[in-house]
């Protein structure tokens, strides 16, 4: 055999080899297979947040804390829906758009969860919600425990007024709730808030 | 002679390309498949499962397309024969979206294409995820490759 047809061969062998591997192909599923691959890959896969806020019986229980280390061991299970971003600041995991006032899309945390961390501060936490639906069903789940509306205030913290809800079935605890642009007092994501943030506070009489 | 042979070298890559397209296509033709190489990524057969339905579609090298509907628990099956289109973006903030046509060039989907396994990755299986919208974090729809 001369030497250009062993090179014909060659080429003619490379060829073929390479044109049966593609490295796409190979890694196709059978159909059948389909469900328990999905299974699979499905467990593998990193969890994801389930809610973006905390239910009003959680809020309540988490108001009565009166120092930071009871709303750290309490949020320390909440850890797949909440992150501590840093002192004094829990952001929800679960992001997506939030319209501001400039009909502007943001991508952002849905919730966040602030209280007072400096020392002389008078003692306040408050769930921050950023999107109206979400509120909404967070105001519902405090009707349905009794939380009817009493009155309404101005109020300083947030700046607008804020309304008052009371339950028969919660004596002593007040739900504030204020649809405000200053939910906190110039702190992390709101030091230039531009976004309607609805925010949930329970006080304890 | 240092050239000739840079020169040499780049004539027997391409015809090793040239041939091996050549052999794709045949492959392609016979065994009625995509034989799909480093940006074609897109063609071929994908396939979901949910607990009510199975959807596959197939995007073929030359624009047509098959797809596929099995509703369960009857296996009541649609099939489509129709095109598919790629379009991309205006800016580079939105992704390119996949358009799937019938035969009367109706939409039977219109996605945003998230992410597509790429041919040197090291994945198990390849995938491909599709969003009705382009905003991160938010619905998507994971489909496989099938082998055909």
């Amino acid at each position: 055999m001369r030497r250009a047809d062993v090179f014909k061969i060659v080429i003619a062998f490379m060829v073929i080899l390479s044109s049966c591997g593609s490295k796409s192909n190979k890694r196709a599923v059978k159909a059948e297979d389909l469900d328990k691959i999905m299974e699979e890959e499905n467990a593998n896969a990193p969890t994801v947040p389930v809610r973006s806020t905390l239910s009003a019986s959680e809020f309540i229980q988490l108001s009565e804390c009166g120092d930071i280390s009871c709303v750290q061991l309490f949020m320390k299970e909440k850890t797949k829906d909440f992150f501590y971003a840093r002192k004094g600041e829990y952001y929800s995991n679960n992001r997506g758009i939030v319209v501001d006032s400039a009909d502007a899309e943001k991508i952002m945390a849905f919730s966040t969860l602030y209280f007072a961390s400096e020392p002389s501060a008078t003692w306040r936490i408050a769930h921050i919600i950023h999107k109206k639906e979400l509120a909404d069903t967070l105001l519902d789940d405090f009707n349905k425990k009794g939380f009817m509306l009493a009155d309404s205030i101005r109020y300083y913290a947030t700046q607008t007024i804020a309304y008052r809800y009371t339950s028969e079935l919660f004596p002593g605890a007040v739900l504030y709730y204020s649809s405000t642009y200053k939910p906190w007092y110039g702190k992390g994501i709101y030091l230039v808030s531009n976004w309607k943030c609805y925010v949930f506070e329970v006080q304890w009489r | 002679m240092k050239i000739v042979y840079l020169i040499l070298l780049v004539v027997i890559v391409g015809i090793f390309l040239f041939l091996r397209q050549c052999v794709d296509r045949k492959v392609e033709n016979l065994e009625d498949k995509e034989v799909v190489r480093e940006g074609e990524e897109l063609l071929g057969t994908w396939g979901t499962k949910t607990a009510a339905s199975y959807l596959q579609f197939r995007l073929k090298r030359n624009g047509s397309l098959d797809y596929m509907l099995v509703k369960f628990p009857e296996k009541d099956t649609t099939q489509i024969k129709g095109t598919y289109t790629i379009a991309d973006g205006a800016n580079t903030s939105y992704f390119p979206r996949l358009v799937l046509l019938n035969e009367k060039s109706d939409t039977i989907f219109n996605y945003y294409i998230r992410s597509v396994t790429s041919y040197g990755s090291t994945a198990r299986y390849d995938n491909l995820v599709i969003s009705p919208n382009s905003i991160y974090d938010t619905i998507e729809y994971k489909f496989y490759r099938i082998k055909q």
